[in-house]
């Protein structure tokens, strides 16, 4: 499903505070215009908008949780329109994620939306990519879609493609071949995308297999993967993933056989190196 | 001769090598695990210099320190927490506060745990001296508002270096500012978030003032 975008204050009546599609909103507008955008008048002028303010303010009074990652919060028509809704609709379930570890490097303005809330938190040292890579293996769901599956988003919307009687649309012949052709160029990447999967080595399938289910949370199922691919192999990068892997169960585990596991995969990886230093001598 | 990249994977591997064997180490009873941990992190070292790998080397150093340290408090004598203490502080040279300042207190956190250890058993007061300058350094970038948890353990391993110090000496000043760090672990350490620490900080707190008592009749 592709998201509703808002990506200025005109466009914001197309957003909902209880949304039946996903939305993307961009509340000091986007780069894709004639003119440009972003000015700081604009962005200052968000506060007293009064389309902004009720569309903010709608998501506002429905949502559960409310998590701001890859933004500083230093633009103050953008931040203080944040605060006053969420001072209107107190204590909402407010995440804010902080790049650096530092504490005092918050802004005042991300400060005081914090501070709106009982339920409100600051998650240091994370980027986005660290926090969804975080969030993703939590919820058990490991990579997007879309990059576990190259196709999947082009797929489904080669399926969904003029689905509407033909009868009825001018040039139907001329658009019908044009979206077959489309379609069956889907299906030939698809083919050619089985084939270099199929031609993949056992090592790299192990790899991609463990890699797919320690991204989805899952270290146990990921270390019973690579350790009965490691017991026939002599791969560097199948011991180090089977060290690392045990290493993260065992930091966590009252359990002293995953950290065993580990040590001995790293001794494993280090002997291996330590050959492959010979046969190059 | 190893290439360059496969020196510093091979120092990565024995680095994670030792780090493993120093966490079972440290769930285990004896020193072998340790032993073994502390040979991986000098092999690691080996390998890799402070000039062209700052911030790992001072990493390994400081989790040479750490396993040096462990090893020391199991075993008599003082061979041990003289090399963690030069460990932490080679990992110093490195870790410095205007480039990793949180790095830096963690160290200046070790160290002054190191040489708190050190002072117990050793007669004298100069490494107690030197473990409150180490805490109250850590204390300048380990803050309350910043790391709240942090700030609370190393005001009690302050408070615990003050309490030795002025079981040492005469008068009431030390064991008031151990008295003093005690409390403020107690600000931040709660039953809720740790109860553990909250129980220790507790009975530390109660042998200080009563100490103090003692002394001020």
């Amino acid at each position: 499903m592709l998201p509703v975008v808002c990506d200025g204050i005109e466009s914001l009546t197309r957003i909902r505070g209880v949304p039946l599609h996903p939305q993307l909103i961009e509340l000091h507008g986007s780069r894709h215009t004639y003119r440009l955008r972003n000015a700081p008048d604009e962005v200052a002028a968000l506060l007293n908008d009064s389309a902004a303010i009720a569309a903010v303010e709608s998501i506002f009074q429905e949502l559960l949780v409310f998590v701001v990652v890859g933004y500083g919060g230093r633009e103050t028509g953008v931040m203080d329109l944040l605060i006053n809704a969420a001072r209107r609709f107190t204590d909402k379930q407010l995440f804010w994620i902080l790049h650096g570890s530092d504490p005092a490097a918050l802004s005042d303005k991300a400060r005081d939306f914090l501070a709106t809330s009982r339920n409100s938190a600051l998650l240091i040292g994370h980027d986005a990519d660290s926090f969804f890579l975080h969030l993703l293996r939590e919820l058990n769901i490991g990579a997007p879609e879309t990059i576990r599956e190259p196709l999947f988003l082009a797929g489904l919307h080669a399926t969904q493609l003029a689905q509407h009687d033909s009868a009825q649309v001018a040039d139907a012949g001329t658009i019908g071949t044009t979206i077959e052709r489309h379609r069956s160029e889907i299906a030939a990447m698809a083919q050619a995308l089985d084939r270099h999967r199929q031609g993949q080595s056992a090592t790299e399938a192990v790899l991609a297999k463990a890699r797919e289910l320690r991204l989805a949370g899952n270290r146990v199922d990921a270390l019973k993967v690579l350790q009965a691919a490691a017991k026939r192999s002599k791969s560097i990068a199948v011991w180090q993933e089977v060290a690392e892997v045990a290493g993260e169960i065992g930091e966590t585990s009252a359990d002293r056989v995953p950290l065993e596991v580990a040590v001995a995969a790293w001794r494993k990886v280090i002997e291996l190196m330590e050959g492959a230093d010979e046969e190059q001598a | 001769m190893k290439s360059k990249p496969d020196r510093l994977l091979w120092a990565a591997a024995r680095n994670k090598l030792g780090t493993a064997l120093a966490t079972l180490g440290g769930r285990e009873s004896g020193t072998a695990r340790l032993e073994e941990a502390i040979a991986a992190y000098r092999d690691a070292l080996k390998e890799i210099t402070h000039e062209e790998m700052r911030l790992e080397w001072a990493a390994t150093q400081n989790n040479l320190g750490t396993a040096l340290a462990t090893l020391g408090e199991r075993e008599s004598g003082t061979a041990r927490l003289e090399e963690a203490v030069a460990a932490y502080r080679d990992a110093l040279k490195e870790y410095t506060r205007e480039r990793v300042p949180l790095n830096w207190a963690m160290t200046q956190n070790n160290l002054g745990t190191a040489l708190a250890t050190l002072g117990e058993r050793e007669s004298g007061t100069a490494r107690l001296e030197e473990a409150v300058a180490a805490y109250r350094d850590a204390l300048k970038e380990r803050t309350r508002e910043r790391v709240p948890l942090n700030w609370a353990m190393t005001q009690n391993n302050l408070g615990r270096a003050l309490e030795i110090l002025g079981e040492r000496e005469s008068g009431t000043a030390r064991l008031e500012e151990a008295v003093a760090a005690y409390r403020a672990t107690l600000e931040e350490v709660r039953p809720e978030n740790a109860s553990h620490y909250f129980a220790m900080a507790q009975r530390n707190l109660g042998r200080a003032e009563e100490l103090l008592a003692e002394r001020s009749k």
